[in-house]
């Protein structure tokens, strides 16, 4: 069987990264075929939720074995296929941050979800989760949800025996209160914006990113920093420096950080690479193309580089990919109104990582699918 | 009688939506939906405009056309890729004139059926309105018109009208109108917070316009699609 | 207001008429006689005034007696899609005069796309072009009047804001789907069962 559509096994962790050039998703198998699923993004050669096309692929049910689906932010790129992935995924539970849970942004997303486009555009998708959640909350009788805030136990799993052999852990690190805030001074703007009939376009989301849910895994002591979209501002109040106020003494550091927010300098903050952070470190990271941003920039990958040469990037940050001609007759017209044509995004783009559960001193193996590449071999 | 049939084209000629309320003709100018963004000013300046009255207003842009009565407001495309355009206008007309009291709204799609033989559009016909029972009542039985009436299966009071003929002026094509008919609810049946009037319009148009077109083209699909499948029709023979 | 006489020159149109006949079995706003009355207008340099007269105009005043006409057909009255996309506008490159936006293509099941626009391009659309903004890209053959031609036609669409009521109606729908949640925070972390 080709090595990609072998599973894990139930002692090996797993972290899949996919990004196709715009979009990032992360799934990690956390052992005993129980599996995380953070963000979703959209393959675009299938169109489906690429974290299920991959678990299918793999001939596992995520019916099953999803056992939690994060929503670290509402973002386009983080956010298409989510629902799908929740709604098959129907054992799952659900987080994702305090500040979305309110009605300053489920009235957003009820607003839009009237789809008068044919890309979601984030808050419409993450409203028909939480209307799902809903549902499964009341058909069950059980809780389906939790919030992500600043150094909350979200989800455990510890496994039978004496002592136990898997005992697994995640923790949301954000956002703060003082985001929470803010963000919510933003969905109230863009309510008032919306009433005066000042926005008839898709809403465009608000820069820096405050509902940003960063993640702290541990699997029998191996820590996995998952770092979403977070980005710093130099304050103790917000962002990474808001992480880094709020804990308290990190103990052992993460040997893995899917570097957040696509390596932007935004994302990046010396602190957690020196303190929370194992020198060269595994980083994993996906890129952001869209429109005329290419994260990272060579800058950008200069820096990660300077911190681990064991970094991999799931798609290349600025190789764009020319789609199929159409027709002569038809590419002739579009050539004189189009200039660059290009693809959204490339190949699905697949960075995989498994390292034994059993032994912490396993580096494991990283295994690249899809144009997925080291860092240090973006050219 | 036994049939083989070949495919057929089918094309969307006309897509309308009708509001039937109270309105004031006389302010419907080409330059008054410009100077509301509801069409372009360049498109506004070349319209062709056939009348501005009190009673009746009417024009033309490249791509629609507008009539409005006292009672009755028209406005209509026949390239249905301008369909969502189509909406948005509407919508935008009502969400402005918001106080305007309206009764009742269409959304109508016409489609033009092209049979490949004179032979299969005759036997379309037979498909749809079965000859036997005719045939010792007049001689040479032939289908001029047909019209069915359904109801819809969401809330909202109304009816769907499908109206079908052959078009005798060019022999092989038939015309079917498919009328997605709209009623405001009664004030009895108003339930709380329902909307009125205009912001109804505007609300059925946001939630059922698409679909209304797409119930229109599956109507047409349908009916096309049982008849190729059909291996025999009653031609009275 | 516009010049009628411009408008309709050519047309024959004198004569008194039947309002009631012309306009239909209605009920009309104003009561009239349909004897001796006929609605016309006058028409002053660029202003058109309606009348209703019960007695004969003089003759430099004759009406013109308007028909309403049946709906008139646009100009483009087929257009066969070859290739249709739905627009969103990621960023205005007004340095450039250029949009970069991103497409989804109707026509085929293709990956989505991006690519620049010139801002010049636009028949007086340009005022539309926000970050967000949607429009349709349509190239195929058109028939304006006699005439077939495969065109590029990019429209912006021109969306009509959210209603009071549909915001309100979001909002109640949102609050109590909100209200609902609020109590529904798990009070421990979520305990995974072992497979």
């Amino acid at each position: 069987m080709p090595q990609k559509l072998l599973p894990p096994a139930p002692d090996e962790l797993e972290v899949s990264v996919f990004g196709p050039g715009y979009g990032e998703s992360v799934l990690i198998h956390v052992g005993s075929g129980i599996w995380l699923a953070i963000d979703s993004c959209i393959d675009p050669v299938t169109g489906r939720s690429a974290p299920l096309g991959y678990l299918e692929s793999l001939d596992i049910d995520p019916k099953t074995a999803i056992d939690l689906v994060v929503a670290s932010h509402w973002h386009a790129d983080h956010i298409r296929g989510l629902h799908e992935l929740f709604s098959t995924a129907s054992a799952a539970k659900f987080c994702c941050s305090s500040a979305l849970c309110r009605k300053e942004f489920t009235a957003l997303g009820k607003l839009y979800s009237g789809g008068k486009s044919r890309i979601p555009l984030g808050p419409e998708e993450l409203y028909r989760c939480l209307e799902t959640v809903s549902e499964r909350i009341r058909t069950t009788g059980q809780s389906h949800l939790r919030w992500a805030t600043a150094d909350r136990l979200l989800w455990q799993y510890v496994s039978g025996g004496t002592p136990p052999s898997l005992v697994a852990t995640l923790t949301s690190l954000s956002p703060s209160d003082s985001m929470i805030s803010r963000s919510l001074k933003f969905m109230v703007d863009s309510s008032a914006a919306i009433k005066k009939g000042c926005v008839k376009a898709r809403l465009t989301a608000g820069s820096p990113n405050d509902v940003a849910v960063a993640l702290l895994l541990n699997i029998n002591g191996r820590k996995i920093l998952l770092g979403s979209d977070l980005e710093d501002e130099d304050n103790p109040l917000f962002g990474w420096s808001a992480v880094m106020s709020g804990m308290t003494a990190p103990g052992s550091r993460s040997g893995t950080f899917k570097v957040a927010h696509h390596g932007s300098v935004s994302g990046y903050l010396d602190d957690v690479w020196n303190t929370i952070l194992e020198p060269e470190p595994l980083a994993l990271l996906t890129p952001f193309r869209h429109g005329k941003h290419r994260i990272p920039n060579a800058a950008d990958r200069a820096r990660i580089l300077s911190k681990t040469s064991q970094a991999y990037i799931s798609a290349h940050p600025e190789n764009v990919v020319r789609p199929a001609k159409k027709p002569t007759k038809i590419q002739g017209l579009m050539d004189g109104a189009i200039r660059n044509r290009r693809l959204a995004a490339g190949p699905i783009g697949h960075i995989r990582w498994r390292a034994s559960i059993c032994n912490p001193a396993d580096k494991g193996t990283v295994d690249l699918f899809d144009g997925a590449l080291a860092l240090l071999d973006v050219v | 009688m036994d049939i083989q049939t070949k495919e057929l084209d089918v094309t969307v000629e006309d897509i309308n939506v009708v509001v039937i309320g109270d309105f004031n003709p006389r302010i419907f100018h080409p330059m008054w939906f410009a100077h509301y963004g509801l069409l372009r000013v360049t498109e506004a300046e070349e319209a062709k405009i056939e009348i501005l009255h009190q009673d009746v207003s009417a024009f033309a842009i490249s791509w629609l056309t507008v009539q409005v009565l006292r009672d009755r407001f028209t406005v209509g495309i026949k390239a249905d890729v301008y369909q969502s355009h189509l909406n948005d206008l509407v919508q935008g007309i009502f969400q402005l004139l918001s106080h305007t009291p309206v009764r009742q709204l269409g959304i109508n799609v016409h489609f033009r059926l092209r049979f490949r033989s004179e032979q299969d559009w005759h036997n379309f016909g037979h498909f749809l309105a079965p000859k036997s029972p005719w045939k010792d009542v007049v001689s040479q039985p032939g289908l001029r018109g047909l019209q069915m009436q359904g109801s819809r299966e969401d809330e909202r009071p109304g009816l769907l009208l499908v109206s079908l003929q052959p078009d005798l002026g060019k022999r092989g094509d038939t015309i079917i109108q498919v009328n997605d008919h709209y009623e405001m609810p009664k004030a009895k049946d108003k339930q709380r917070g329902m909307s009125e009037g205009a912001v109804w319009a505007v609300e059925v148009l946001r939630e059922n316009y698409n679909l209304s077109i797409e119930r229109a083209r599956d109507i047409v699909k349908y009916l096309t699609r049982n008849f190729l499948a059909a291996k025999t029709v009653d031609n009275g023979g | 207001m516009t010049n009628l006489s411009d408008v309709l020159s050519g047309r024959d149109l004198a004569g008194r008429f039947d309002i009631k006949q012309l306009l239909g079995e209605r009920e009309l706003a104003r009561p009239f006689s349909v004897k001796d009355d006929y609605l016309g207008s006058r028409v002053y340099g660029n202003t058109v005034e309606a009348t209703a007269s019960a007695s004969p105009l003089l003759e430099d005043e004759s009406p013109f007696i308007l028909t309403p006409p049946e709906r008139q057909s646009p100009s483009i009255h087929r257009f066969v899609k070859e290739q249709e996309f739905e627009g969103t506008v990621v960023a205005v490159n007004e340095d450039e005069g250029t949009f970069t936006a991103r497409l989804v293509d109707l026509t085929n099941n293709c990956p989505d796309e991006e690519g620049e626009f010139f801002l010049a391009e636009l028949n007086g659309d340009e005022y539309l072009v926000v970050p967000g903004a949607l429009f349709t890209w349509t190239i195929g053959l058109q028939w304006r009047n006699t005439t077939m031609q495969r065109v590029s036609d990019i429209r912006f669409r021109r969306l009509p804001g959210f209603t009071r009521e549909a915001i309100a109606k979001s909002e109640a729908e949102a609050e109590e789907l909100a209200k609902f949640l609020d109590e529904q925070d798990a009070p421990e972390a979520f305990a995974a069962r072992p497979r």
